[in-house]
C-alpha cells in the first residue's frame, strides 16, 4: 500500500488552504444571508418610505381640500343664498366649484360638494358630472356620523377622512360655513387616486394600485414592462380607512439589479482580501516555519548524514535556533549524539579489545597475523605464530570459581605482555587461550627461547584469593612462512603443536608436520562434529544398570558414540572434552535426549517399561534452557519425568553457582532423578551431597576394577557404598565385570550396578533384545523417586 | 408756547426713556408683554369665537403684515397691519368707537396687536380685546383658518 508523506511545508501550506477555503466558504454563506437580510431590510426601508410618502401625500390632498372647502363657503355669494335656503342657487354655486383651478388643474380630483345645515342636512348638492343628490353615494358616512356628534367649540373644526366607496375610494372633507357665525357646513368628496399615483414618481419605482375591492386603480406603464426582467423585488403596502378598513393595496417593484451587483463587487473585494490575506498568511507561516523550524531540521538531518558517513562526528554539537521545541529537540539530540559517541567509543573497544584481561581479541588478532601474513609476502619478513592454552584451567574455574578463573587469566595475560616486546602481539582468543604475534622471528630457536621465557614467566606461584596456584601452560609455535603463509593455516599449524605439547607434557611444542597425523585439531573436530549431528554419524549406546538385590533392569544409560568416517568409532572421552569448550555441547545435549528420549519411547510402547540415564555435562547446567528443552521433549514422547535420570559429573557438586543450583532445582522440579557420576574419582564435597536433589551415586569404575579382598580399594568402596546411604542415596557400581566384583558389591550392600558382566554397551537394536529376553523373565517396577 | 425749561424737561425725559429703552433689551420687553393691556380685555380662541358669535357687529382685526395674512387668517378677520393702523385707517375700518374690536397677530412673542391696541385705544376705541394667543393659538386648537 502506498503511502504519501508530505513535508512540513506542504502539510503547513495545505492547512493554511484549506482554512482559507473554509473563510471563502464562510463569505460564500454570509454573502448569502447577507443578501437575504439586505433584502429584508430593503423591503422594510421601502415600506416605511412608501408609509411616509402616501401619507405626506394624503395630508397634502386633504388639506388642499379643506383649503378648497373653506375658500368656497367663505364667499359672500354662496352664504348669502346658503341662508336663503335657495337649493337651485346653492346647487349652481357649489357647481361652478368644479371650475376652480385645483380642480381643473387635477390638482384636486373633486367629486362632490354637499352643502349641509347646522343639523347635517342636505341643503344643496353638486357633482363633477351635474347629477342629483342620491344619499348612497355621500361619501364617508362615518364622518358625517362623527361630525354630528360634536358639541361646542369643537363642530368649528374641519374633519377629514379616507373611505372606501363603491366607486374606490374617497377623501371627505367638512368645514364649516359661515366662518365663525357657522351657518352650516360643507363636504367635500374628493377622488385621492390621482394624488396617490404621484407616489410613484416620489419612490421612483413602478407601482400597481388596488382598490381593497379588488379593482384596479392605477397601472403604471413600467409595471407593464416588468415580466421577464430579472432580479426584482416586489412588495406591497396597504393604506387603511379612517375606520381601519383596507382602502389601497401599493404594489411596488423595485429592481434589485443595482443592489445585486453592488453585492457582488462587495463579494468579489472580500473573495479578493480573503485570497490575499490566505496566501499572506501563508507566506508569512512558510517563512516562519522555515526559520522556526524546517532550516534547524535541515541542519539536525544533514549533521545525522554527516554521521552516517563517518561515525568521528557523534559527539559534535550541532548548534540550531528555531522554536523552542527544536531548540529542546537539539539540545537531546546533542545530548543523545555525545551519549552515542561514548557508547560507540565504547563499543569499538569491546569490539578489538577482551574487557577481561585488556588485551587485543581475537578479532584483531587475526587482523594483525592477515596484516603480518601480507607482509611476509611483500617484504620477506617472518614472524613466529605463539597458540598457548592453559593447563588445568578448567580444573581452577569449576573448582575455584569464575572470579579466580578470571583473576588467573588477568595475570597470565599480564605476565605474557610482560615476555613480550613492543612489537609483538599478544591476544586472548578466548576461554584459557592466548596466541601471540613475533614478528621477525625465523629461527626455531628464538621462537623456542621466548616460548621458554613465557613458560618460565607463567609458571611463577600465584596467590589469589586465598589460593596458592602455579599454573602451567602448554604452547604451540608455527612459524611464517616455513609453516604456511596463510593465517588460518599457520593457527591450525600451532594448535596441532600445542595439543601435542599439553598432551606430551612438553610445555612448547613447534609444529612439525607428523603432528598431523595424529592430531585431532579441535576446529577440524567442532566443523567435523557439526556434520556428524547432520549426517547421522553419531550413535547412542545403552548400557543397563541392574538392581542387584532383585535382579531387575533399573534404567539403560546413554552413551555417545561418533562413528567417524576416517577415524573409526571415538569414545566420548576422545572429543566430549573438547566439545565442552565449545557452544556444540549444547546441541550434542539436544541431540542426545531427543534420540534417546525417542528409543525409551519405542520401548515403552513395546511394552520394556526401563528408565532412561543420561549424562550432562557442566556446561549445560550453565543454560537454564535445558529444563525446557527436557520438559518439551518428555512431553514430546509421552515419558513421565521419573523415567528420566540425569548423571552429572562430581565437579558438578563444587561448583559455587547459583545457576547451576537453580537449574538443578529446576530439573529435579520437574520429576526427574540427578545422579552423581564418577563419585570418587575427583574432588567432591560432602555438603553438596546434601544440599542437591540426588537419587544415587556412581562408584567410578577404577575403584571397582582394583577391588580385591582387604585392599583399599575395597575399604573405599565401602565406605563410597555407607556413606551413600548414610545419606539416603543409592549406591550405583559402575564398571562390575566379574561375578566376583558383584557378589563383593552385594555383601557390601551395594544397590545396583552396571559392567559388562551383565551387559556390554550396545545399539538400540541389541539392547531391545537384551532387554526383551531379560524382561521376559519377570516383571519390571517402575523406579522410585528418590 | 412751550417754555426754555419746558423744552429742557421734555428733553430730559425724552433722555431718559432712551436711556431706560437702551437699558432694557428688546426680547426681555416682549417676553414681559402685560397680561392685561390697560382697560383691554385678553381673549382666548374661545373667547374671540364667543365674542364674534355674541355681538353682530364684532370685528376681528389681524394686525400681521399682508403676507402672513394670505397665508391664512381667522375666517371674517380684517387685515390692518400695526404698521399701517392709526386713527384714520382704523375710522375706515371701524367706523364706530364702541364696536367690539379683537386685535391678534401671529402669538404671544408678536407686538403687533399690542401695538395695534395701544393705537386704538388712543383713538378712542372702548371694547378692545386682544386676542393673545394669536394664530399660532388657532392653528394649535385645530379651529379652521382661510387662505386667501
Amino acid at each position: 500500500m502506498n503511502r504519501y508523506h508530505f513535508s512540513m511545508r506542504a502539510s503547513v501550506g495545505l492547512i493554511i488552504l484549506l482554512m482559507g477555503l473554509l473563510g471563502v466558504l464562510l463569505a460564500v454563506t454570509t454573502g448569502n444571508v447577507y443578501q437575504r437580510f439586505v433584502l429584508d431590510n430593503q423591503r422594510e426601508i421601502f415600506e416605511d418610505l412608501a408609509d411616509i410618502k402616501v401619507n405626506l401625500i394624503l395630508s397634502e390632498t386633504i388639506q388642499s381640500t379643506a383649503d378648497l372647502g373653506m375658500s368656497i363657503q367663505a364667499s359672500e355669494e354662496l352664504r348669502k343664498v346658503f341662508r336663503e335656503r335657495d337649493e337651485g342657487k346653492i346647487n349652481a354655486y357649489l357647481h361652478d366649484q368644479f371650475h376652480q383651478f385645483v380642480v381643473s388643474a387635477s390638482l384636486l380630483k373633486l367629486m362632490q360638494v354637499y352643502a349641509l345645515d347646522k343639523d347635517f342636512a342636505v341643503v344643496g348638492y353638486a357633482d363633477e358630472e351635474g347629477g342629483s343628490f342620491s344619499p348612497v353615494d355621500m361619501p364617508c358616512r362615518e364622518l358625517l356620523q362623527q361630525a354630528r356628534q360634536r358639541e361646542g367649540y369643537s363642530r368649528l373644526k374641519i374633519l377629514s377622512g379616507l373611505c372606501a366607496s363603491e366607486s374606490g375610494a374617497r377623501v371627505a372633507v367638512i368645514v364649516p360655513l359661515g366662518g365663525l357665525r357657522m351657518e352650516g357646513y360643507l363636504l367635500l368628496g374628493v377622488d385621492p387616486t390621482p394624488n396617490l399615483v404621484h407616489v410613484e414618481e416620489e419612490m421612483g419605482m413602478p407601482l400597481r394600485l388596488l382598490f381593497a375591492n379588488g379593482g384596479v386603480a392605477y397601472v403604471s406603464e413600467e409595471w407593464n414592462a416588468l415580466p421577464g426582467q430579472e432580479n426584482l423585488l416586489f412588495w406591497r403596502y396597504s393604506l387603511t380607512g379612517m375606520s381601519g378598513e383596507a382602502v389601497y393595496d401599493f404594489h411596488f417593484s423595485a429592481d434589485m439589479a443595482p443592489l445585486y451587483a453592488k453585492l457582488d463587487e462587495t463579494r468579489q473585494v472580500m473573495f479578493l482580501i480573503a485570497a490575499l490575506s490566505t496566501f499572506l498568511v501563508m507566506a508569512v507561516s512558510v517563512v516562519m516555519l522555515q526559520k522556526s523550524a524546517l532550516d534547524p531540521l535541515a541542519r539536525l538531518t544533514r549533521h545525522l548524514r554527516r554521521v552516517r558517513k563517518d561515525k568521528k562526528h557523534l559527539g559534535e554539537k550541532v548548534i540550531v535556533k528555531g522554536s523552542q521545541e527544536i531548540t529542546e529537540l537539539s539540545e537531546r539530540f546533542n545530548e543523545m549524539s555525545s551519549e552515542l559517541h561514548v557508547l560507540y567509543k565504547t563499543l569499538e573497544r569491546m569490539a578489538y579489545t577482551d574487557m577481561l584481561t585488556r588485551l587485543p581479541n581475537r578479532a584483531v588478532f587475526y587482523d594483525r597475523l592477515g596484516q603480518a601474513v601480507h607482509m611476509v609476502q611483500r617484504q620477506n619478513t617472518p614472524f613466529a605464530l605463539m597458540v598457548m592454552d592453559l593447563d588445568k584451567f578448567k580444573w581452577v574455574n569449576d573448582n575455584l570459581g569464575h572470579h579466580v578463573g578470571d583473576k588467573l587469566l588477568r595475570e597470565v595475560a599480564s605476565r605474557l605482555k610482560r615476555c613480550m616486546r613492543k612489537s609483538d602481539t599478544v591476544a586472548r582468543l578466548g576461554g584459557d587461550e592466548f596466541a601471540a604475534l613475533l614478528p621477525g622471528i625465523l629461527e626455531y630457536e628464538d621462537s623456542r627461547h621466548m616460548a621458554a621465557k613465557i613458560l618460565e614467566h607463567v609458571a611463577q606461584p600465584l596467590y589469589i584469593d586465598g589460593h596458592d596456584l602455579t599454573c602451567g601452560v602448554s604452547i604451540g609455535i608455527a612459524h611464517c612462512p616455513v609453516h604456511g603463509a596463510d593465517g588460518d593455516l599457520l593457527m591450525q599449524r600451532a594448535d596441532v603443536a600445542m595439543y601435542h605439547a599439553k598432551n606430551q607434557r612438553q610445555g612448547f611444542m613447534i609444529y612439525e608436520p607428523r603432528l598431523d597425523e595424529h592430531s585431532l585439531n579441535r576446529l577440524d573436530l567442532e566443523r567435523e562434529l557439526e556434520n556428524a549431528i547432520g549426517n547421522g554419524h553419531l550413535e547412542i549406546h545403552y548400557q543397563p544398570k541392574i538392581d542387584l538385590r532383585e535382579g531387575r533392569v533399573i534404567d539403560v544409560e546413554a552413551l555417545i558414540r561418533w562413528r567417524h568416517p576416517l577415524r573409526g568409532y571415538l569414545l566420548p572421552e576422545q572429543f566430549i572434552p573438547r566439545i565442552e569448550q565449545s557452544n556444540l555441547i549444547h546441541r550434542m545435549t539436544q541431540w542426545v535426549l531427543a534420540h534417546a528420549l525417542r528409543d525409551c519411547a519405542s520401548w515403552h510402547a513395546r511394552g520394556l517399561m526401563v528408565g532412561l540415564s543420561i549424562n550432562l555435562s557442566r556446561r549445560n547446567l550453565d543454560d537454564a534452557r535445558i529444563i525446557d528443552l527436557a520438559k518439551s521433549l518428555l512431553s514430546q514422547h509421552g515419558i513421565e519425568p521419573a523415567w528420566l535420570s540425569l548423571e552429572l559429573s562430581e565437579s558438578v557438586m563444587v561448583a559455587d553457582s547459583d545457576r547451576v543450583s537453580q537449574v538443578l532445582e529446576g530439573l529435579h522440579g520437574l520429576g526427574l532423578r540427578l545422579a552423581v557420576d564418577h563419585f570418587g574419582s575427583g574432588h567432591f564435597s560432602l555438603a553438596s551431597l546434601g544440599r542437591l536433589p540426588l537419587e544415587e551415586i556412581k562408584i567410578d569404575q577404577a575403584f571397582i576394577h582394583k577391588m580385591c579382598h582387604g585392599n583399599s580399594e575395597t575399604m573405599l568402596v565401602r565406605s563410597m557404598i555407607d556413606l551413600a546411604h548414610n545419606i539416603g542415596l543409592k549406591a550405583v557400581a559402575k564398571g562390575v565385570e566379574t561375578p566376583q566384583a558383584r557378589d563383593q558389591l552385594m555383601e557390601m550392600g551395594c544397590d545396583r550396578a552396571q559392567g559388562f558382566l551383565f551387559c556390554v554397551p550396545c545399539g538400540f537394536e541389541d539392547m531391545t533384545a537384551w532387554l526383551e529376553k531379560r524382561l521376559s523373565q519377570g516383571p519390571q517396577v517402575m523406579p522410585r523417586q528418590s | 408756547m412751550v417754555g426754555k425749561s419746558g423744552i429742557r424737561s421734555v428733553i430730559r425725559r425724552d433722555c431718559l426713556c432712551m436711556i431706560l429703552a437702551m437699558l432694557i433689551p428688546l426680547p426681555a420687553l416682549s417676553a414681559h408683554m402685560p397680561e392685561t393691556a390697560a382697560d383691554v380685555a385678553v381673549v382666548d380662541a374661545e373667547g374671540l369665537i364667543d365674542l364674534v358669535v355674541g355681538q353682530e357687529h364684532a370685528m376681528v382685526v389681524d394686525t400681521r403684515l399682508q403676507s402672513d395674512y394670505v397665508r391664512g387668517h381667522i375666517d371674517g378677520a380684517i387685515n390692518l397691519p400695526n404698521t399701517e393702523t392709526d386713527c384714520r385707517s382704523l375710522s375706515s375700518t371701524v367706523p364706530h368707537l364702541d364696536k367690539t374690536i379683537v386685535f391678534y397677530c401671529n402669538g404671544t412673542g408678536c407686538e403687533r396687536s399690542a401695538e395695534s391696541i395701544r393705537i386704538a385705544r388712543s383713538c378712542g376705541y372702548e371694547h378692545v380685546y386682544w386676542f393673545r394667543g394669536g394664530f399660532e393659538e388657532w392653528l394649535a386648537k385645530g379651529y379652521p383658518y382661510l387662505k386667501q
